[in-house]
């Protein structure tokens, strides 16, 4: 079971990422596992909005509410995660974060807990990154700092020059992380699901 | 992380399930009503106008909106109203295949997350709107 998590501040499009790489993962699937891709979802307030959209798009998902998996509610991620993988064992288990949780803090329990590493995947939303860049310092660095790839969503709302600087900020924050422009008025482009895929 | 089960406000009404979280300075505001008098476009249409005077709101006090968002769902629509502080979307969602649909009235959950704004505030701005899906 390979593991995926989903990570971004709020609002910068984590679950259309989530719903268009869900799909492309069962599609590109060539194992006979029935479940190809399973998904945790986790939100902060005790009501979810995401899980009834993922619902509503054919995907059984596991709900993790009231509390962020990156620290609060660490061992039920851990319980949920193990129950999967003894269940179903997907090919792929997406977690999808909390707009403030630390997808680092989460790759780091479930490596020590599991002997898995995670992926993470960031989201960042071009069009707020002026705008909660300075105020939410700790904790947009946070969720930057460890991220395997880092896509910029938005792209459509910034001008070009906006998302230079974007990303000369991304890269000053991670390095060694791949960055890559997305937009939410067209699909993801399947070699960019492709690279998502491949890890 | 702090909890408040049942928010300061909501403490005296006892009419709305709602729950505040509070998380890395962020107020998540999370609560569910069922209105059977209203339509469902009557219902998207008062949390549309609200969610959009909360983001002048919230922006006058200087705060920053996390997302505001709100799931509906009647027996036979169901849409996804979502805002960053910017324009509010409202969007249509597939309806379940196979799915026991409720047929008692809209089902509507919103949850609010909110920085650098008082807990209480954001509270009261959340019974207002259910009060005005239920009376207006």
């Amino acid at each position: 079971m390979k593991i995926l998590i989903l990570g971004g501040f709020l609002g910068s499009g984590k679950t259309s990422v989530l719903l268009q790489l869900a799909h492309y993962l069962v599609e590109q699937s060539s194992s006979d596992q029935k479940t190809r891709v399973a998904i945790i979802e986790n939100e902060i307030g005790q009501i979810g909005i995401d899980d009834k959209v993922l619902r509503g798009n054919g995907y059984e998902v596991r709900d993790i509410f009231s509390g962020c998996v990156c620290c609060s509610l660490n061992s039920e991620l851990l319980s949920g995660i193990r129950e999967i993988k003894n269940s179903v064992d997907p090919e792929w288990l997406i977690i999808e974060a909390t707009g403030v949780a630390f997808p680092d803090k989460i790759a780091e329990s479930i490596f020590t807990d599991m002997g898995i590493v995670s992926q993470i995947v960031t989201m960042v939303d071009a069009s707020r990154w002026k705008r909660i860049r300075i105020p939410l310092e700790n904790l947009i660095e946070g969720q930057l700092s460890d991220a395997n790839l880092i896509l910029i969503n938005k792209t459509d709302l910034v001008n070009e020059s906006e998302l230079v600087a974007i990303e000369n900020d991304l890269r000053k924050l991670n390095l060694g992380a791949a960055l890559y422009r997305i937009s939410g008025i067209k699909a993801i482009d399947e070699r960019l699901l492709k690279v998502i895929q491949n890890g | 992380m702090v909890k408040v089960r049942n928010g300061a406000q909501l403490s005296k009404r006892k009419i709305y399930q709602i729950e505040t979280t509070l998380h890395e300075g962020a107020v998540a505001i999370a609560g569910e009503t069922t209105v059977r008098d209203k339509s469902f476009d009557a219902c998207q249409m008062i949390i549309q106008e609200d969610f959009a005077s909360f983001n002048d709101w919230i922006a006058d006090c200087g705060g920053i909106v996390g997302h505001l968002k709100s799931f509906i769902s009647s027996v036979n629509q169901k849409a996804m109203i979502s805002t960053t502080g910017d324009q509010v979307s409202c969007r249509m969602q597939p309806l379940e295949v196979g799915a026991v649909v409720q047929n008692d009235g809209v089902q509507i959950s919103i949850a609010l997350i909110v920085f650098n704004i008082p807990q209480q505030d954001l509270e009261a701005k959340l019974i207002g709107l259910f009060e005005r899906l239920k009376n207006k």
